[in-house]
């Protein structure tokens, strides 16, 4: 009698470790899912940081080409400033923070690309090494901006699968995690805005 | 409610992501692994083969890989996000290091014109440039392929490449080979910890004499024989890798680089 009675609570024991363990293996995948996240993230934010770096040099050598269109030029700066004030951290990466983040980079891609198709009209820019070099890195970090949102992309599509599946979604409502934001594909933003020329 | 619009969103989302990835149509890794992979016959069979040592050099000494890549026809695909696609995907450059290039062609044909694009590992970004890049193909390549020396315009580029990239230092394939501390570990596991296993069991067994029974001297009691643990199974595999030298001509294998986008176009 009493032996079965211990057995009982033996069994029971086994089992709160075995779902206390399954628990912690659980919480501990998100931790590190949470961690490639930001990883991620701090590569798209790298790449955004990029392309405001390179900026200021292609409006200053855009500048210098004659009676060159200053409303394009100011539109550039102005989205610029307007996209570099908004900084997300990996843990605030809600649908509306990632929404006018988004937002802000693509008005400041707009500007940039109709920037590009002013210049154009311009031979003497077309002509210039230093524009021609400035351009192929503004190009190259288009590309790299779809690169590294791609490869976030994939990374959240895992955190959040990895979180909302069942039974490991109650962990993860245990511990706080949430789901985080894509980015969105609208308007064919997946691919990099076109900053080609015909030389 | 709320979660059943976001599992519809997320389902939404899914499909367009995986339609942003199937954008990529490249050819599949070459096996067995060579750095020149030539689909249009550019190039004749003994400049593939110059150019394949040229670079097996460079890797074996450097570890850095830069990859050829010629085709003629691209699946209406950028050449610049083919070129990386075929970067991350084949894993050119080391896995440590990313220091991969990829060179990718597109040969000229009746209805469209030839492309040229470099794609950059996150290695090798720094030192060759988009700008750089965007250099290269318009200095070494174009005007070679435009007198239809394409032998010597990807040439050029090889090794205008190489001379930049030789500035930076990846390790000298530090990864793939077997370095002090792991002769160490293995010596340590191959001698050195059975030997202390063997002491402590003489120990063992000259302080509790009783437990082993062709040590027992008379007295009855005693554990009996006990089980007489089992030492045997098991057994350390340390096999793996092996000590592999890298051999001369053949080309060991891509490393599992990563590319971030970095590179740039060109055109004849």
């Amino acid at each position: 009698m009493a032996n079965s009675k211990k057995s009982t609570w033996i069994i029971v024991l086994v089992i709160v470790a075995l779902v206390a363990l399954w628990g912690v293996k659980a919480y501990n995948s998100m931790v590190s899912g949470e961690e490639g996240v930001s990883t991620a993230w701090s590569q798209v934010e790298n790449v955004y940081q990029r392309r405001m770096d390179l900026i200021p040099n292609l409006v200053n050598t855009v500048k210098g080409a004659a009676d060159f269109e200053k409303s394009t030029l100011t539109d550039v700066i102005e989205a610029r400033s307007k996209a570099s004030s908004i900084q997300l951290q990996a843990n605030e990466l809600t649908e509306e923070n990632l929404a006018a983040f988004q937002q802000a980079q693509e008005s400041l891609s707009g500007a940039l690309s109709r920037l590009m198709v002013t210049v154009e009209r311009y031979p003497e820019l077309k002509a210039n090494q230093n524009f021609l070099e400035l351009q192929s890195q503004l190009e190259g970090t288009e590309n790299r901006i779809a690169v590294e949102r791609n490869k976030y992309n994939d990374v959240v599509k895992g955190f959040n699968t990895n979180i909302r599946r069942f039974p490991k979604n109650i962990i993860a409502s245990m511990f706080g995690f949430e789901t985080k934001a894509y980015f969105k594909a609208a308007e064919g933003a997946d691919k990099a805005p076109s900053v080609e020329f015909n030389f | 409610m709320h979660t059943e619009f976001n599992r519809a969103a997320s389902l939404i989302l899914g499909i367009v992501l995986a339609t942003v990835s199937a954008w990529a149509t490249i050819p599949s890794a070459p096996v067995p692994p060579k750095l020149v992979n030539d689909y249009a016959s550019m190039l004749t069979a003994d400049e593939v083969l110059q150019l394949e040592d040229l670079l097996v050099a460079y890797d074996d000494t450097t570890s850095t890989q830069i990859c050829v890549v010629i085709v003629n026809d691209l699946d209406g695909q950028d050449i610049l996000q083919a070129a990386y696609e075929i970067g991350e995907q084949w894993g050119v450059g080391h896995d440590k290091f990313s220091n991969g290039v990829v060179l990718l062609i597109k040969n000229k044909t009746a209805d469209s014109g030839g492309e040229i694009a470099i794609a950059t590992g996150y290695g090798t970004e720094g030192a060759l440039t988009d700008a750089i890049s965007r250099r290269v193909i318009e200095q070494d390549i174009t005007p070679c392929f435009r007198e239809g020396d394409y032998f010597l315009g990807i040439l050029n580029a090889v090794l205008h490449i190489q001379s930049i990239l030789s500035g930076e230092d990846f390790g000298q394939q530090a990864d793939d080979e077997v370095t002090p501390l792991d002769l160490i570990l293995i010596v340590l596991f191959l001698f050195v910890l059975p030997v202390i296993i063997i002491v402590m069991l003489v120990r063992y067994a000259k302080k509790h004499p009783e437990k082993f029974n062709n040590y027992n001297n008379g007295s009855g009691g005693g554990f009996g024989s006990g089980s007489g643990g089992n030492w045997g199974g098991g057994g350390f595999n340390i096999g793996g890798g092996g000590f592999s030298g890298g051999g001369h001509s053949s080309f060991g294998g891509f490393g599992g680089g990563h590319f971030g986008g970095g590179g740039a176009r060109g055109g004849w």
